[in-house]
C-alpha cells in the first residue's frame, strides 16, 4: 500500500522523497486554489521562488507545494483567495 | 560572540565545492538546502527520488562531489529541507525549516544558482503554463513528466537541454520553439569549449532522434487556457498559428542571483557559481573553489590547496552562446498587449505600469503605491521587465528585494529557530 | 542658468506632512511648489504603519490635535482627496497585567474628556470581545470607534496628485538666504524665490536645524503575506497592546520588551510592530528584535503563528528632545516655518497641519493649540541655559 498525502480529504498516493506538487501532478491536480487578487495558484518556477503554488498545511498555514516534502497523513486543502479589494 | 563555522547557502556543485574546499583548509562548515536533497538544479539526480534513473544518469562529476563530500562529513554539516532565510544587520544568519537555527558564521558563501527569466505573456498564467526549470526539476527529481503533449518555448541554451534529457527519458517534447537562431552562427558555435560542444552534439542527437520539431524565430503571442489543453498561439514571420499542448514551458534566460544578499555585511561574503555569473556548471566548482579561497583569505587563514582554473573561457563562451541564442526583449515586451500581467504577486498589468509611472513618478512609487515588487516574490519574475519597460529612470536596484527573509518564512518558524547561541546546534541526522 | 519663478510657498519634504501643506496651501490660492531630494514618501512616511488614532496619544495638547485631525481626516475622505487612502476601523487595546489595566482606565478618562469622536464600544474580557481567538494571557480588551488608517505613501500620493503645487524631485536643497522681504532657496535645480518656506524634512530637520534637538527613532516593522490557511479569522481592527500607553504618559517608563501593534492594511495584509531605537539607521533590523516583536504578537494572537512574513523594514520618526513635535516660525525669522519632529504621529496629524499651516502661511491665525509646539520653546532653552 502506497503512503498517502490528503488533498482536500482525498487521498493521494506519493513516491518517497517526492514534494506535494510533485505528488499531486501524478494525480492530476495542477490547480491548487486561487489567490486574493484572482490568479490561480499552480507551480511556476517549481523552487520556491515565484510564491504561486501555495497550498494550506493543516496547522500551519500556508506553504509552497513544490517544496514540501511529503509525508503520510500530511493534509492539505486549497486556499480560496478571501477577495479582499487590491 | 561569533561561531567558528562558515555558512554556505545552496548545496549545488558550486556550494558543495566551496563547502569541500573549506573544510579542506580546517574550516568547519554549515551548508543550508532548501530542496529535500543535495545536488542543486542541474545535479538534482542526486536528490535519490527517482528510481527509474530516467531522469538521467548521474554524471562522474556529480559522483565525485557526493563521495568528496561525504568523506569529510565530520566537518561539513549538510542540512536539507532548510532554507537560508537571511543575514540581519548584526551578522546574524536565520535558518528555518528542518534544522532552523540563528547564528552568526565567520564568513557566508551565496550559491544559489542563477535566476530564471521568464517573460510576461498574454495567459502565462495558468496550471499548465511552467517554467522550464519546473520542468527539469520534475523530470530530474521524479524520472519523468507528467503530461504528454509538451511545448518548450523562449530562448537560450536550456531549451534544447531540458528538451534532449526529456528525449532521452522517452518523453519527447511535441516542440520546441526558439525566438532565436541559434543554427544560423555556427561560427560562434565553433568558438565554445569542447567540453560544452560534446555535450551540445549530444543534445542535437537526442532531439533529432526523437524527431522534435524545433523551429527558430517563432514567439509566442497568447496561450488560452482552453478546457483540458492549451492552445498556443505563435507567430513567425507574420504568420500565425496555433499549436495545442498539454504543457507549455516557458524559459528566457539566466540571470545572477543576489536576491538576500545584504549590501553592507558585518561578515565577509562571497558569491560562487551561477548566481555570481552565469557560466554554467563546467564553471561552477571552479567557482566555488575560488570562493572559498576568497573566504580563506579574508578571514586571514593560509590555503593549502592550488588556485582554481580561470574561468575566462567560460565567460566567452557565455558571450557565445548570447549571440547565437539573442532574442530582442525589449521588441517582444513593447509589443505586449495593455492588460497582459506583468506582477503576478499583486496583479499589476502593463497598462498599470504606464500609470505608475506617470509623471514625477520615482523608483519608490513605482515600488510603494505602483506595487511591482511589492509581493511575496519581491520582483524576481517581474522587476527585470519593468526595468526594461520602463527606463533608466526606474532602474529597481534599489527596490530589489534585498531585504530578509528572502522567501515569506511562518511566524512559528521564524520563533522555532533556536535562539541566538555561538553555534547552531549539532545536526543529528 | 535655470529660470526664477516666484512662489508664495516653498515646502521643502515631500512626505504626508509636506504633501498635505502644499495641497493647502495650493487650495488656498498659494502659488507652491514642493521639494525633496529623492522623491514622495521616501521617508517614514513610506516606512510606516499608518494607525490614525486619537487613543495612542499623549493626553492633553497631542490628544487634542489628534481628535481635531481625525474627524478633519474623515471629512477629508468624505468629501474626496483621501476617500481611497483612508479607512474607518476599529482599534482594539488588550491588557495582560494590572498596570497595563490601570493604563485602560486612564485611557478611557482621557478620551472621555477629549469629546465624541473616538468612544468605547466594549469592555471586558476577551471572550466578550469582537476578536476571535485572543490569546490566553489577554485578561481584558476595551473596543474603540471612530479611528481609522492610512497607509502614509498612499495619503502622500493622493495629496501630491490633487493639489496644483508644482513637484521638484529629485532635487536636493542647499540652503536659503533673506532676500529683501523675500526668501532666496538654492537647491540641485538652481535658485527660487519664495516668500515662505517650509520645512517638512523629518529626521532631515536636524542639519539644517542643528539647535532643533531633532532625534532619529527606527522602528521595526514586520508585514505579511495577504494568502492565509483556513485556521485565520480576519481581525476586525488594530490590535494594540495597553503596555504602548504606559509609554506615552508623562512619565515615559523603559519597557523590556517592545508593546505590540497588530494593524490590518486593506490589502490583506498585517503591519506588525515596532521597536524605539536611537541609533539612527533606516536600513538596520535585526532577528532578535523582531523575534521579539512577533513573540509579543503571537502571545496576543496565536493564530499569527500561521502567517508568513514577507518583508522585514524599519523607518526613522523624527522624535524631539521633550516628546512634542516643533509646528510654527523659527526664532528670527518669521517666513520660515517648521513642521517636523512627529515621532510616529505624523500620519494622524498630517491632515490638521497641512490645514493649520495654510491658515498661517496666508496670515491668518491658526489653532491656538499649536503654541505648545512653538520651535521657539528650543530657543528659549538655549537662552535659558546660558
Amino acid at each position: 500500500m502506497k503512503p498517502t498525502i490528503l488533498w482536500n480529504g482525498r487521498e493521494v498516493p506519493f513516491a518517497p522523497g517526492e514534494t506535494a506538487a510533485q505528488a499531486l501532478a501524478r494525480a492530476g491536480i495542477r490547480h491548487f486554489g486561487t489567490s486574493a487578487t484572482g490568479q490561480p495558484y499552480a507551480v511556476l518556477c517549481g523552487i520556491g521562488q515565484c510564491q504561486n503554488c501555495l497550498v494550506d498545511v493543516a496547522g500551519k498555514g500556508a506553504q509552497e507545494a513544490c517544496l514540501l516534502p511529503c509525508s503520510a497523513g500530511l493534509a492539505l486543502t486549497s486556499i480560496q483567495g478571501a477577495g479582499h479589494e487590491q | 560572540m561569533s561561531s567558528d563555522k562558515i555558512l554556505v547557502v545552496g548545496a549545488g556543485p558550486a556550494g558543495l565545492r566551496a563547502a569541500i574546499t573549506l573544510a579542506d583548509n580546517g574550516q568547519r562548515v554549515v551548508v543550508a538546502e532548501q530542496a529535500a536533497g543535495i545536488g542543486g538544479a542541474v545535479y538534482a539526480m542526486l536528490r535519490g527520488v527517482d528510481r527509474s534513473g530516467k531522469g538521467g544518469a548521474i554524471p562522474p562529476e556529480a559522483q565525485a562531489l557526493a563521495s568528496d563530500l561525504a568523506a569529510r562529513r565530520g566537518m561539513i554539516d549538510i542540512r536539507c529541507s532548510t532554507s537560508f532565510a537571511g543575514l540581519d544587520y548584526t551578522g546574524a544568519a536565520l535558518l528555518v525549516g528542518r534544522n532552523g537555527a540563528i547564528f552568526r558564521p565567520k564568513a557566508v558563501i551565496f550559491a544559489t544558482g542563477a535566476r530564471e527569466l521568464v517573460r510576461p505573456r498574454p495567459g502565462w498564467i495558468g496550471p499548465r503554463v511552467t517554467t522550464a526549470g519546473a520542468l527539469q526539476v520534475e523530470l530530474k527529481t521524479t524520472g519523468t513528466v507528467g503530461q504528454s503533449r509538451i511545448v518548450l518555448a523562449g530562448s537560450g541554451p536550456l531549451l534544447y537541454a531540458i528538451g534532449a534529457q526529456m528525449a532521452r527519458a522517452g518523453r519527447p517534447p511535441l516542440a520546441i520553439l526558439d525566438e532565436a537562431f541559434p543554427f544560423r552562427h555556427p561560427f560562434a558555435a565553433m568558438g565554445l569549449p569542447v567540453a560544452i560542444l560534446r555535450e551540445a552534439a549530444g543534445y542535437v542527437a537526442s532531439l533529432w532522434l526523437a524527431r522534435v520539431r524545433i523551429l527558430s524565430g517563432v514567439t509566442v503571442e497568447r496561450i488560452d487556457h482552453a478546457g483540458e489543453a492549451l492552445e498556443i498561439r505563435t507567430s513567425h514571420k507574420g504568420r500565425f498559428q496555433t499549436i495545442t499542448a498539454d504543457r507549455l514551458a516557458l524559459h528566457d534566460g539566466l540571470a545572477r542571483n543576489d536576491y538576500g544578499i545584504p549590501e553592507s555585511a558585518a561578515v565577509p561574503i562571497a558569491l560562487a557559481g551561477d548566481c555570481r555569473e552565469v557560466l554554467g556548471r563546467w564553471a561552477a566548482e571552479s567557482d566555488g573553489r575560488r570562493a572559498a579561497r576568497d573566504i580563506l583569505g579574508a578571514l586571514g587563514s593560509t590555503r593549502t590547496d592550488k588556485p582554481s582554473a580561470s574561468l575566462a573561457g567560460y565567460a566567452s563562451a557565455q558571450k557565445r552562446l548570447a549571440v547565437m541564442f539573442a532574442s530582442d526583449q525589449q521588441d517582444h515586451l513593447k509589443a505586449l498587449p495593455e492588460d497582459t500581467v506583468l506582477c503576478r504577486c499583486e496583479n499589476r498589468t502593463l497598462g498599470d505600469l504606464r500609470c505608475a509611472t506617470a509623471d514625477h513618478a520615482t523608483p519608490r512609487s513605482l515600488r510603494l503605491n505602483g506595487r511591482y515588487g511589492m509581493g511575496p516574490c519581491q520582483g524576481r519574475f517581474c522587476l527585470d521587465w519593468v526595468e526594461k519597460l520602463a527606463g533608466e529612470p526606474f532602474g529597481t536596484q534599489s527596490t530589489r528585494g534585498n531585504r530578509w527573509p528572502l522567501r515569506p518564512i511562518s511566524v512559528a518558524d521564524i520563533l522555532a529557530a533556536d535562539p541566538l547561541s555561538p553555534n547552531p546546534p549539532s545536526n543529528t541526522k | 542658468m535655470a529660470t526664477t519663478p516666484t512662489y508664495d510657498v516653498i515646502v521643502v519634504g515631500a512626505g504626508i506632512v509636506g504633501a498635505s501643506i502644499a495641497w493647502h496651501a495650493s487650495k488656498n490660492g498659494l502659488r507652491t511648489a514642493v521639494l525633496d531630494a529623492s522623491g514622495p514618501a521616501a521617508g517614514a512616511s513610506g516606512a510606516s504603519d499608518g494607525a490614525v488614532s486619537v487613543s495612542s496619544k499623549k493626553p492633553g495638547t497631542m490628544m487634542e490635535l489628534a481628535t481635531d485631525s481625525l474627524l478633519y481626516c474623515s471629512e477629508l475622505a468624505r468629501e474626496g482627496v483621501l476617500r481611497s487612502a483612508f479607512r474607518k476601523r476599529p482599534t482594539f487595546f488588550f491588557a495582560s497585567t494590572e498596570e497595563e489595566a490601570a493604563a485602560l482606565d486612564r485611557l478611557r478618562s482621557a478620551l472621555g474628556e477629549a469629546g465624541p469622536a473616538v468612544s468605547v464600544v466594549r469592555d471586558g474580557s476577551p471572550d466578550t470581545s469582537a476578536i476571535a481567538g485572543i490569546g490566553g494571557a489577554v485578561a481584558r480588551v476595551v473596543e474603540l470607534t471612530g479611528e481609522g488608517h492610512m497607509l502614509g505613501y498612499e495619503a502622500t500620493a493622493a495629496f501630491l496628485a490633487d493639489s496644483r503645487a508644482d513637484r521638484l524631485w529629485p532635487c536636493r536643497f542647499h540652503g536659503y538666504e533673506a532676500s529683501g522681504n523675500d526668501l532666496r532657496v538654492s537647491t540641485d535645480l538652481g535658485g527660487f524665490e519664495a516668500r515662505q518656506l517650509v520645512f517638512a524634512t523629518g529626521v532631515g530637520t536636524a542639519q539644517i536645524f542643528p539647535e532643533i534637538p531633532i532625534i532619529p527613532r527606527s522602528g521595526q516593522l514586520i508585514i505579511t503575506d495577504r494568502t492565509t490557511g483556513s485556521g485565520w479569522h480576519d481581525l476586525p481592527g488594530c490590535l494594540t497592546s495597553a503596555a504602548y500607553l504606559l509609554s506615552k504618559s508623562d512619565k515615559p517608563r523603559p519597557l523590556g520588551t517592545a508593546p505590540v501593534v497588530i494593524d490590518p492594511v486593506h490589502t490583506g495584509q498585517l503591519l506588525i510592530g515596532s521597536s524605539r531605537e536611537d541609533h539612527g539607521s533606516v536600513s538596520q533590523t535585526d532577528f532578535a528584535t523582531v523575534r521579539q516583536i512577533l513573540q509579543s504578537a503571537v502571545a496576543c494572537l496565536p493564530a499569527l503563528a500561521q502567517r508568513r512574513v514577507i518583508r522585514v523594514f524599519a523607518g526613522l520618526r523624527a522624535a524631539t528632545g521633550d516628546g512634542y513635535p516643533v509646528v510654527g516660525t523659527v526664532a528670527g525669522a518669521p517666513n520660515v516655518y517648521l513642521a517636523s519632529g512627529f515621532e510616529g504621529d505624523g500620519i494622524c496629524l498630517a491632515p490638521l497641519i497641512g490645514r493649520e499651516m495654510a491658515k498661517l502661511l496666508s496670515g491668518q491665525p491658526a489653532l491656538a493649540a499649536l503654541d505648545r509646539l512653538s520651535p521657539r520653546r528650543f530657543a528659549k532653552a538655549e537662552a535659558s541655559a546660558r
